[in-house]
């Protein structure tokens, strides 16, 4: 039923095959560049592509190809990480604040406000700044600035589906508040949730690539894409194919994961079934 | 209701119950001073006016009154013997599904659309039977069978069911863990008549097998007749008459329930139009002082814009809330 829907939709299957291609580039890496993607080899810097390098070498001679290869496990684990943490955080407390009205809802849905009140860019430059750099505050910041996003469109869901008649049917038969929560409420609101998830992959991606690019992110000489973009920036004019492919394959997995997500959205709605 | 000689331990007493809802506009008295009681094994029929608080009184009996707005101000409530209002959250658990359970008006919207129709039934079986997932999963089948529904539609979801098979499926929740007081709120309201009939049929057969007592809560008085051992009639949150099914439809005396039974077309009369009772129901924000049929009835009496009437008895376990009856209050 899901899968039949989901096949029409060109958009969703064209998103799901770019990412499952990027997603079998990271798995089987070590095939695919069956090198060392650190080794320099200062005599042949900044090459132009050929047939030895296909996507050319960088400011220290190493080859482009082999560093996106890797570079595709650090930026989607870091990607699909932030959204796991801030997803699952997200939601829980936008479960517990939708499900108990009254003051419990308020305190958290005003920490939330909080955390919305700052750009959502400048409040991850902040958390790095406390932390300090590296892939991992990364991850942390970015998955603290998605929340809140969770916490809102879950708590509205919940509130939603928590007035319905079989949540009152499901108290009449004795059920506790947790067990009404995670499994009454909780399968109810899953489709935004999905939805959301798919999306904020593609913007985590955006954002860690964006903290590697600032150099708050994953640090050299990890292969990473948007800290490949940063390295290659000062030689945009004179070699513009080191920062062509780490922009290009960001582009294609944040494409990827809007196409899904659209899809998804278009297809788990139920106002549209 | 009179004590006699030989009658069986009351299942459910409710004494004194005061519930209003404290909203915005003003606190709605939903029930006010409501008395009830139903025996082991009998099935009394609450019917009433929409408004009258049935559904608010069911609701009190579960404490699921939604709160805010809803307070149980007063009164109490006693399952066999067990006075509930005081029970904490952990122990009202323990009873909801076990020892009461409720059906709900609509079918359609109580089931869970996420989750199959056997694993609905096996959660009620698995919360109060402490049982291992697969033996919950085959009583649950086994409540299917007892509805009617045949065992392999146990992995379907809902919305693969039709109403009427849906509403089987909640009596089959109700009734998995054979609860001693089974309420029923309009169990066939959203249901078209066919399958009412059907619904209506598999309640009374069920009844001998799995449940104790029953509330069923209804404006059918048809069904009230085809279902009841007793009756209670309520309005604006009171019961105002109640008696056995025989004595109320032979020899009913609150103003009011004559004024429903006229209302209801006769197979054995012809009558060119049936009457209606005059008036609204009062609103619960603002009731009438004294008693609170006055304003719509025929046979007011001075003193029924004063005073509130209490219970006169009228014949065997027969009851009344009216001046008309009253030895002392009619006269003054």
């Amino acid at each position: 039923m899901f899968w039949r829907r989901f096949k029409r939709d060109r958009n969703a299957v064209a998103g799901l095959v770019i990412i499952t291609l990027i997603v079998l580039m990271a798995v089987f890496a070590p095939v695919l560049a069956p090198f060392d993607i650190n080794a320099q080899d200062l005599a042949h810097r900044r090459e132009a592509p050929s047939k030895a390098h296909p996507f050319g070498t960088d400011i220290f001679g190493r080859d482009i190809l082999g560093r996106i290869v890797y570079g595709a496990r650090t930026t989607l684990l870091a990607g699909v990480l932030c959204v796991l943490v801030g997803g699952v955080v997200g939601s829980a407390l936008g479960l517990v604040a939708g499900y108990y009205e009254g003051w419990v809802s308020a305190a958290i849905m005003r920490a939330m406000d909080v955390l919305l009140a700052f750009p959502y860019f400048l409040l991850a430059i902040l958390i790095v700044a406390v932390l300090g750099p590296g892939l991992v505050n990364a991850v942390i910041a970015v998955s603290v600035t998605n929340v809140p996003n969770y916490a809102r469109v879950v708590r509205s869901s919940a509130m939603v589906v928590k007035r319905h008649e079989m949540i009152e049917a499901a108290r009449a038969m004795g059920a506790s508040d947790a067990r009404i929560i995670f499994d009454h409420v909780l399968p109810n609101v899953l489709a935004p949730i999905i939805v959301l998830s798919t999306v904020g992959v593609a913007s985590a991606v955006i954002s860690t690539a964006a903290l590697g690019f600032l150099g708050l992110g994953a640090q050299p000489p990890t292969a990473e894409w948007g800290l490949m973009l940063s390295e290659g920036r000062s030689y945009i004019t004179a070699s513009p194919h080191i920062t062509f492919f780490p922009g290009l394959f960001i582009v294609l997995l944040v494409l990827g994961f809007n196409l899904l997500g659209d899809g998804l959205r278009d297809i788990l709605d139920p106002r549209l079934k | 209701m009179s004590e006699l000689p030989g009658r069986t331990q009351p299942l459910l007493e409710i004494e004194n119950l005061h519930v209003e809802y404290r909203t915005l506009d003003g606190i709605v008295k939903a029930v006010n001073g409501l008395n009830l009681r139903i025996d082991e094994g009998k099935a009394l029929g609450l019917v009433g006016e929409t408004g009258a608080g049935k559904t608010t009184t069911a609701l009190a009996v579960m404490k699921l009154v939604p709160t805010p707005p809803g307070v149980i101000t007063a009164g109490s409530v006693r399952i066999a013997g067990r006075e509930i209002l005081p029970l904490g959250d952990a122990e009202m658990q323990h009873l909801r599904g076990n020892q009461v359970s409720m059906i709900f008006q609509n079918p359609m919207a109580s089931l869970n659309p996420v989750h199959d129709v056997g694993s609905q039934i096996a959660e009620v079986i698995r919360l109060h039977q402490g049982v291992s997932p697969r033996e919950a999963r085959v009583r649950a089948a086994g409540m299917l069978r007892a509805v009617g529904i045949p065992e392999n539609r146990a992995g379907d979801f809902p919305h693969e069911f039709s109403g009427g098979m849906k509403q089987r499926v909640m009596i089959a929740i109700a009734l998995a863990c054979r609860p001693r007081l089974l309420i029923a709120d309009e169990p066939t309201t959203a249901l078209d008549v066919t399958i009412q009939a059907q619904v209506i049929d598999l309640i009374k057969s069920l009844k001998r097998d799995y449940s104790g007592a029953q509330l069923l809560i209804t404006h059918d008085l048809g069904l009230v007749a085809e279902m009841c051992d007793d009756v209670a009639v309520m309005y604006a949150g009171r019961v105002v008459e109640k008696a056995d099914i025989a004595e109320l439809f032979q020899n009913p005396r609150h103003p009011y329930t004559l004024g429903l039974f006229g209302s209801l077309p006769n197979l054995k009369k012809s009558v060119h139009r049936l009457r209606s009772i005059g008036g609204l129901s009062p609103d619960p924000k603002m009731l009438p002082r004294g008693c609170p049929f006055h304003p719509r009835c025929a046979e007011r009496m001075d003193v029924c814009t004063e005073r509130t009437p209490s219970e006169s008895v009228v014949g065997a376990g027969h009851t009344v809330c009216c001046w008309k009856y009253s030895e002392s209050g009619g006269t003054r």
